[in-house]
């Protein structure tokens, strides 16, 4: 039960968290399907993508398992925030003089 | 509830209250905080008005409270925040709670100077424990000096030479003082100490390791014991005065080890016992302390009201006979029956005989204004109010504002993403508002957002609605339907001839690649534009002809809202010479164009695009009465309609600005005339008879003014020409010149949602594309620290600043371009005497 994050800092964690979570598991269900939308930001070049469109799905698919193992971490970070909340609301016990 | 469109009506009462029931009467009505008491005493002192001793009861009560509260909160007892709201109490209970509050106050000053006394016993009796040990080393340390002093010979007898002439290299005659001093002021002593005695003191001193504690402050000192040997009286007195002047404490300490032993027995003997009694002293000062925070809370507020009704009976008067207070209130005529209900409920408290008197009087004072909100309502009348209360019985914009307030804002914000970044959090905000708000969080941005979480809520959701419109989620679109534009042609048919140079753009031609055949996107912008590298362009003349298609619309809304005062007022004047020509104006020139841009969006196809007419243009030409030929026809045969479309259009648009430029004189002249006209006819008539051609409003004579004095030279003996003259030629003016510069001001909404969604693009490609950059697995802590700093930015920049600029701009909008329409915003606020309100900020702060 020890205190690391005061209360701000572990309301921001739980925000920042809880919004990641949320974004990048449909940004990876977006990169999965191979939205249009976000050609732009693929890492490939234009040549290959005509060349070798197998090498764009390749990197589309890429692109959604980094978003979904983030989206992985961040529940882990939503665990941590909520756990320092925890311990920060509750209020100190009263010891006596 | 009553309505929001116009402030509730109110009158003026006489209050009649029977001196024993007076206090509880007011208690009552402080109760239901529906009355506004006016001051009938206004020219008397504070001193000397009538309730003045209950007020300085009062106030040696809430001096006594707050000294109680500073002690429970230095020992860090949790004062208890039930929220339950004591009724405030008799007058006779107000001398039990006097009782009450003298005797806590007396047993903490006792407990206080008890444990003060102890605490100094204490200190004396550890520092004298510390000397006892400390000076042990010192006097061994003397006995070896000694006895090396008696081998060493006459030498060293200059150490121990003194003044007054005595035996001397006698070290028995040796004298000492033992003490302790703070340790900083060790090197000033052995200084002080080394020039007046010339040298002839010796001082030795150690430092004591704990802190102990000053009985006074509470604070931890260090301190240092000390020893000084001298010999001779005249020296000892000296010592003794600068040990005084620093403030060091001088104790006995016995000569010989056996003694000094005994003595530490005694002493650590003592220090146990009163460490045991102060103790005993502390738990009863808590256990004291911790039955008084129980009811501290409950008590601020009792004494508060007992206060705040004595703060009210003092305005009342006396009346001849003595037994009767009477008093004047401002109270809604809604509310009456709750009112003498509430009187009713007052003098049976009081067990008086006989019954209060509210009694409704006629006064040409203008009443104050008040408009029954709820929490949620609350928020928009407070930023209309922030502008200008309301007039009495005016039009309140306050309805009408809350949904075209989030509405603006969000034409300004656009965005799914952070719409629903905003809505979520205000929902957060509403959800929990009641554990919040108990919480009394301190901090004044904190209480503006908390204050305004329903209009956060309601601007985001509405900004999601918007996003869809503009289709931006985050500055990525979403493909919902389908999109309307296909790529059916190959890159040669785009090309005249040969190889397309590599990274050249296309342009998708609207006739040979759109889908015709569902019809447009349904909803929203087409997705496809997001890829589009003209996207600006198109997005611009579809925001700017909304903008003034929306500002149009509100500036009429405003105009008509005008006519609703002027119906309502009985200037039926008003509405013949300021509604009709006012809208006629707006419809004849900005009115005209809004149908224009519809009329172009729906009838001009994609392959008359080249031939389309320009509206502003065209406006400008209208003006100047500059009509040229359409172009020649096109290639198929078809008419090229770039300059006339339509048959009429040349007569029908200079009747319109004729009409426009009639309106001018007409709005500046016929008012003043038709006044001057109806004030010779008063004249001529009965010149006694007061005519107001103001007529009548419900209940007393009303006036709504608006700014000038215009209205009031009825019942003058002269008229005062001029001055209409003036008047209405600033009006005229302000109007018409307004007109077009409103209009241009609501392209503000055009230039925000373009500024947003730019800043939204740039702060994706800057950000959050590199973090897709990796080709791998490395990618995933490149994304996770990018996405922080990419939320972290959208927080800030595009949901907070914008966000508030946005917030702004929509406010300016409401305040100037649609309330200059109709607002007048020159009345006082209704203030009623209610707990309720009092209470709430009355609570002491943590300085």
């Amino acid at each position: 039960m020890k205190k690391i994050c005061g209360p701000t800092l572990s309301i921001c964690g739980i925000i920042l968290s809880v919004w990641g979570v949320i974004q990048l598991a449909i940004m990876g269900a977006f990169f999965y399907v191979r939205s249009v939308n976000l050609v732009e930001d693929v890492p490939i070049n234009e040549a290959d993508f005509i060349s070798h469109p197998e090498m764009a799905d390749a990197a589309y698919k890429q692109q959604a398992y980094n978003c979904w193992v983030c989206a992985a971490l961040y529940v882990l970070l939503l665990a941590f925030s909520g756990h320092q909340m925890m311990v920060n609301i509750r209020p100190a016990p009263y010891t006596g003089m | 509830m009553g309505s929001l469109f116009r402030s509730q009506e109110m009158t003026l009462c006489q209050l009649f209250l029977q001196s024993e029931a007076a206090y509880a009467c007011v208690s009552e009505l402080g109760e239901l905080g529906l009355v506004q008491f006016r001051d009938l005493n206004p020219d008397v002192n504070a001193f000397q008005r009538k309730f003045v001793n209950e007020i300085r009861r009062c106030d040696e009560m809430e001096r006594i409270l707050r000294f109680l509260d500073a002690e429970v909160r230095k020992d860090g007892i949790p004062i208890l925040e039930t929220g339950e709201n004591p009724e405030a109490p008799q007058p006779r209970e107000m001398i039990d709670l006097e009782a009450t509050f003298e005797k806590l106050e007396n047993e903490m000053k006792e407990i206080n100077n008890n444990s003060e006394a102890l605490k100094r016993n204490y200190l004396e009796l550890s520092e004298l424990k510390h000397i006892l040990r400390k000076t042990q080393n010192f006097f061994d340390e003397r006995e070896s000096e000694v006895s090396s002093d008696h081998s060493g010979g006459p030498t060293d007898k200059t150490l121990f030479m003194n003044d007054g002439g005595g035996p001397s290299g006698a070290s028995s005659n040796l004298g000492f003082v033992a003490g302790v001093i703070l340790r900083e002021r060790i090197p000033a002593f052995e200084r002080m100490l080394w020039r007046v005695c010339r040298g002839n003191v010796f001082l030795r001193h150690t430092e004591i390791e704990a802190p102990l504690e000053d009985p006074h402050t509470g604070n931890e000192v260090y301190k240092s014991v000390f020893i000084i040997f001298f010999q001779g009286d005249q020296l000892k007195n000296r010592v003794k005065k600068i040990c005084e002047a620093f403030r060091a404490t001088l104790y006995p300490c016995p000569e010989t080890p056996g003694e000094r032993r005994e003595m530490a027995f005694g002493v650590m003997t003592r220090i146990e016992d009163l460490t045991t009694v102060l103790g005993q002293t502390q738990d009863h000062r808590h256990r004291v302390l911790v039955a008084a925070a129980k009811n501290i809370n409950m008590w601020f507020i009792k004494v508060h009201k007992i206060k705040a009704i004595y703060h009210t009976l003092n305005l009342f008067n006396l009346d001849v006979t003595q037994k009767c207070l009477i008093g004047e209130c401002w109270c809604p005529v809604m509310d009456l029956d709750r009112i003498r209900l509430a009187l009713r409920r007052g003098t049976e408290l009081s067990g008086a005989t006989v019954p209060s008197i509210l009694n409704r009087m006629d006064t040409p004072e203008v009443p104050p204004t008040y408009h029954k909100t709820n929490k949620f309502t609350s928020a928009y009348q407070g930023i209309v109010d922030a502008y200008g209360i309301s007039n009495y019985r005016e039009v309140n914009p306050a309805p009408f504002t809350v949904i075209t307030f989030p509405f603006l804002f969000a034409v300004m914000f656009g965005d799914l993403g952070h719409g629903l970044v905003m809505a979520v959090m205000a929902f957060f905000l509403v959800w929990k508002e009641k554990w919040i708000a108990s919480r009394r969080i301190e901090g004044e941005i904190f209480g503006t957002i908390f204050g305004g979480r329903y209009i956060i809520f309601m601007m985001g959701l509405f900004s999601v609605y918007t996003g869809i419109i503009y289709n931006d989620i985050f500055s990525k679109s979403f493909n919902i339907f389908g999109p309307r534009w296909m790529t059916n042609r190959t890159i040669y048919q785009f090309q005249d001839h040969g190889e397309p140079a590599h990274g050249t753009l296309f342009t998708l031609d609207p006739v040979l690649d759109f889908k015709y055949g569902q019809g447009p996107y349904p909803f929203g912008l087409d997705p496809t534009w997001a890829l589009a590298s003209n996207k600006i362009s198109f997005i611009n003349s579809f925001k700017m002809k909304m903008s003034v298609i929306l500002g149009v619309l509100q500036m009429m809304f405003g105009i008509i809202l005008s006519c609703y005062n002027h119906l309502f007022f009985g200037k039926l004047i008003n509405v013949f010479c300021e509604f009709i020509p006012q809208v006629l104006f707006l419809l004849c020139m900005f009115g005209y164009l809004v149908v224009l841009i519809f009329y172009k969006w729906v009838n001009f196809h994609a392959s008359m695009a080249g031939c389309a007419p320009s509206l502003l243009i065209g406006l400008i030409n209208m003006f100047l009465f500059k009509y040229s030929d359409n172009p020649k026809n096109n290639a198929d045969g078809t008419p090229c309609l770039q300059n006339i479309f339509y048959d009429t259009q040349k007569s029908f648009q200079s009747f319109l600005v004729l009409l426009a430029l009639f309106c001018v004189p007409w709005m500046l002249c016929v008012k003043p005339f038709i006044l001057h006209r109806r004030w010779k006819a008063s004249q001529a008539a009965l010149p006694l008879h007061n005519v107001d051609e103001n007529g009548h409003a419900e209940g007393g004579k009303v006036q709504a003014s608006h700014g000038g004095g215009h209205d009031d030279h009825g019942d003058g003996a002269t008229f005062d020409f001029g001055n209409i003259i003036i008047y209405q030629a600033i009006h005229t003016i302000e109007f018409c010149l307004g007109i077009i510069s409103n209009t241009a001001s609501y392209l503000r909404l055009w230039a925000l949602s373009l500024a947003h969604s730019q800043l939204s693009e740039v702060l994706w490609n800057m950000v959050m594309k590199f973090s897709f950059n990796i080709n791998g697995w490395g990618g995933i802590p490149l994304l996770f620290f990018l996405f922080a700093a990419w939320s972290f930015l959208t927080l800030a920049i595009l949901v907070m600043m914008e966000g508030m600029s946005a917030f702004l701009h929509a406010l300016r909008l409401h305040w100037v371009e649609f309330q200059n329409k109709f607002y007048g915003g020159q009345g006082y606020q209704f203030q009623p005497f209610s707990f309720a309100t009092m209470t709430d900020g009355n609570k002491p702060v943590d300085e």
